[in-house]
C-alpha cells in the first residue's frame, strides 16, 4: 500500500514521492553501493552514485512495481556501482570470483544469455536457505567473508565452505549447459 | 571460458537481505544532491552567450502563436541546438552545425514530421527538434505554461529549480533491455516575464547494459507529466500537470563512419595487457569501440579502453583520454594485487564515449589510439 502510494506520486511527477522513497531505502541503497566501492572511490563519488539510483527511479517510474521496489533499487545500485568500478578499471575483490566453465569463447548471443540467466537462477535457488543467503551476500552484495560471519553469527571457515559449495553448484549447472551448447 | 560469478548474478532478482552496517555516506548530502539534481539535470544555463540568430528566433516565437513551426521553417537542427552545445564554449563551427542538421529533424522543416504540440490544462509542450545517433538522443522542447503564468529564470540557491519529469518508452518487445540515463537542461530565456521556457532532454543508452538504439526508427514515446518548481526548502509547487505524450517514430540519417582500425592495439604499460580493436566508429555525437582485451580476469582490476585522442585538421585536439597510471599505482599499493596478473583473458567488450560538443567529421585528421595513428577521411 505504501509502495503503491509512493510509486503513484513519482509517476505523477511529485518530488515528495522521491523523498519518501529515499527516507525508507537510503540506508539500504547506500550499503549496496558502499559494499561494492569501498575505498576505491571518494565518499563524495559514492554518494553521487547512491543519488543516481534514486534519480533512476524518478526518471523511470514505469520500472517500479509495488512489492519489489527495494529489489529494483538494489539491482540498479549494484549495476551502477559495478559499472563505475569498471570505468576506473577495477573489479570486485571476491573469493574465487572467476569460474572456469567449458564452452565456446565467443560472446554469448541473446538466447544463450537468457538460458544462462535461467541456469544461474536455478543454481542459486537450489541452495539451502542459509547457504543461498551467504552466496548472495558475498557474490551479489559484495560483503566480505568477515562481514557475513559477523552478521550471521557464523565463523569464517563455515562461510568459506558454503561459498565453495555454491560455486560448485553453479559451475556444475553451467557446465552441463555448456555441454548442451557444444553438442 | 572464464566467467565472473558476480557478473553472472547481474540479472539475478535481488533478495531482500538486511545488509546492516554503517557506511560513510551522508544521507543528508545524498538527499540534497538528488533533489537538486532533478533540476541540475535541469540545470540553468548561464545568461550571456546568445547567438544573434537565436535572438531573431525568439522574436519570431513571440510574434507567432505556433512558434515551433515558425522557428522550424527558419532554422535547421544545428542552429536550434547551438545554444545548448555551445553555451559554455562559444559558438559552433559551420561544419558542426551542418553535422547536427544532417542528424536531426526539425518541426515543420524535414520530411519526417515531429509529433504535434500537446495542450492540457492550459499548458502546451511543443517538440522543436531532435537529433540522435545510436547512443544518444537529444530532444528540444518548448514549454508554455497557462496564460498569465510567468516562467522566470530561477536562481537555484535562492529560488529553486524547474522540474520537467519525463520518461521514454518503446513498444513492448522492441528491445531485450531498454536502459537509459537522462539529463535535462533549461536553456537561457530571453524574456523571463513570459510563460515560455525551452528545455533539451538528453537520453543516453546505458553502456554495455542495453540493446536500445536511438536512431533505428523504432518508435520512442516521450511522456512528460508537467512542470514543477522545487524551492530551496524542498517544497514542491506544480506549475501545471498533465499527460503530455509524444510518439517519435523517426529514423535518423546515420552519420557514423567506421575507421580502419581493426587489429590495432594499445598496451597498458603498468598492468601489461593489450587491447586489440575489433571495430571503431565515429559519429558527430559519440565514439563507439569494440575491443578484445588480454587483461587476465581477476578479482581486483578490470580493463580500460586505453589512450585515445581525436585530432582535427587544424591540429586542435577535439577529445583526449588517457590511462591514469599514478592512480592505478596508488590503488595497487593499497590492494592485494600482485603483478603480473595471470589467468584467462577478459575477451571482447563494447562501449562508447559521448562528446560534449558535436564533432565535424569532415574536419577530423586522425584518431590516435596508443601509438597508432588512424587517418580519418570523412570527405
Amino acid at each position: 500500500m505504501w509502495e503503491e502510494a509512493i510509486i503513484n506520486k513519482i509517476r505523477a511527477g511529485n518530488p515528495a514521492g522521491l523523498e519518501g522513497l529515499m527516507d525508507r531505502y537510503l540506508p539500504y541503497v547506500s550499503a549496496v553501493v558502499w559494499n561494492i566501492l569501498r575505498n576505491a572511490m571518494s565518499v563524495e563519488d559514492g554518494e553521487e552514485i547512491v543519488s543516481d539510483v534514486f534519480l533512476a527511479a524518478w526518471n523511470r517510474p514505469e520500472a517500479l512495481r509495488a512489492g519489489s521496489v527495494k529489489a529494483w533499487l538494489g539491482a540498479v545500485a549494484r549495476n551502477k556501482a559495478k559499472n563505475r568500478l569498471r570505468q576506473i578499471s577495477l573489479t570486485l575483490p571476491l573469493e574465487e570470483d572467476a569460474l572456469d566453465i567449458p564452452g565456446p569463447d565467443d560472446p554469448p548471443g541473446e538466447y544463450e544469455r537468457a538460458v544462462e540467466r535461467q541456469q544461474v537462477r536455478q543454481a542459486v535457488d537450489s541452495l539451502p536457505g542459509p547457504d543461498r543467503e551467504i552466496f548472495l551476500r558475498h557474490y551479489y552484495y559484495a560483503q566480505t567473508v568477515q562481514e557475513i560471519a559477523r552478521q550471521m553469527g557464523l565463523n569464517e571457515s563455515t562461510i568459506k565452505t558454503k561459498l565453495r559449495r555454491g560455486r560448485m553448484k553453479l559451475k556444475d549447472i553451467l557446465t552441463r549447459e555448456g555441454f548442451l551448447r557444444e553438442a | 571460458m572464464k566467467r565472473n560469478i558476480s557478473d553472472l548474478l547481474d540479472r539475478y532478482p535481488a533478495e531482500d537481505v538486511e545488509l546492516g552496517g554503517n557506511t560513510p555516506y551522508s544521507p543528508t548530502r545524498i538527499k540534497e544532491i538528488t533533489m537538486k539534481n532533478i533540476h541540475t539535470e535541469t540545470k540553468s544555463r548561464k545568461r550571456g552567450f546568445k547567438p544573434a540568430h537565436l535572438l531573431v528566433a525568439a522574436a519570431v516565437a513571440a510574434a507567432f502563436t505556433v512558434s515551433a513551426l515558425a522557428a522550424g521553417r527558419m532554422f535547421g537542427a544545428g542552429e536550434l541546438f547551438q545554444d545548448f552545445f555551445a553555451a559554455e564554449d562559444g559558438s559552433l563551427s559551420q561544419g558542426q552545425l551542418d553535422a547536427i542538421d544532417q542528424l536531426g529533424h526539425v518541426a515543420g522543416k524535414t520530411a519526417a514530421q515531429l509529433p504535434a504540440a500537446v495542450t492540457q490544462n492550459g499548458a502546451t509542450i511543443t517538440p522543436l527538434a531532435v537529433i540522435a545517433d545510436e547512443n544518444i538522443y537529444y530532444i528540444r522542447l518548448r514549454v508554455e505554461a497557462p496564460a498569465g503564468t510567468a516562467l522566470p529564470d530561477l536562481d537555484g540557491d535562492t529560488q529553486g529549480y524547474y522540474q520537467l519529469p519525463a520518461t521514454l518508452e518503446s513498444p513492448e518487445g522492441s528491445y531485450m533491455e531498454f536502459g537509459y540515463n537522462q539529463v535535462r537542461t533549461i536553456l537561457t530565456d530571453d524574456d523571463p516575464t513570459d510563460n515560455r521556457k525551452e528545455f533539451v532532454l538528453c537520453f543516453c543508452t546505458l553502456e554495455g547494459e542495453t540493446d536500445l538504439k536511438f536512431n533505428d526508427g523504432v518508435p520512442k514515446t516521450l511522456t512528460i507529466s508537467g512542470l514543477w518548481i522545487q524551492s530551496p526548502d524542498k517544497e514542491y509547487t506544480p506549475i501545471f500537470t498533465g499527460d503530455f505524450i509524444f510518439d517519435f517514430g523517426l529514423s535518423f540519417q546515420s552519420q557514423t563512419i567506421s575507421l580502419d582500425a581493426e587489429g590495432l592495439t594499445w598496451h597498458d604499460e603498468l598492468l601489461d595487457y593489450t587491447n586489440t580493436i575489433q571495430s571503431l566508429s565515429l559519429s558527430p555525437l559519440s565514439l563507439t569501440y569494440r575491443v578484445d582485451c588480454s587483461l587476465p580476469v581477476n578479482n581486483n582490476i578490470g580493463p580500460a579502453f586505453g589512450d585515445i585522442k581525436i585530432v582535427l585538421k587544424d591540429g586542435t585536439v577535439f577529445f583526449s583520454e588517457a590511462q591514469d597510471y599514478d592512480a592505478m599505482r596508488q590503488y595497487i599499493q593499497s590492494s592485494p594485487v600482485t603483478l603480473p596478473i595471470t589467468g584467462e583473458p577478459t575477451g571482447v567488450f563494447q562501449n562508447y564515449i559521448p562528446f560534449d560538443q558535436p564533432l565535424d567529421l569532415s574536419q577530423v585528421d586522425y584518431v590516435q589510439y596508443g601509438e597508432n595513428k588512424i587517418p580519418v577521411n570523412a570527405g
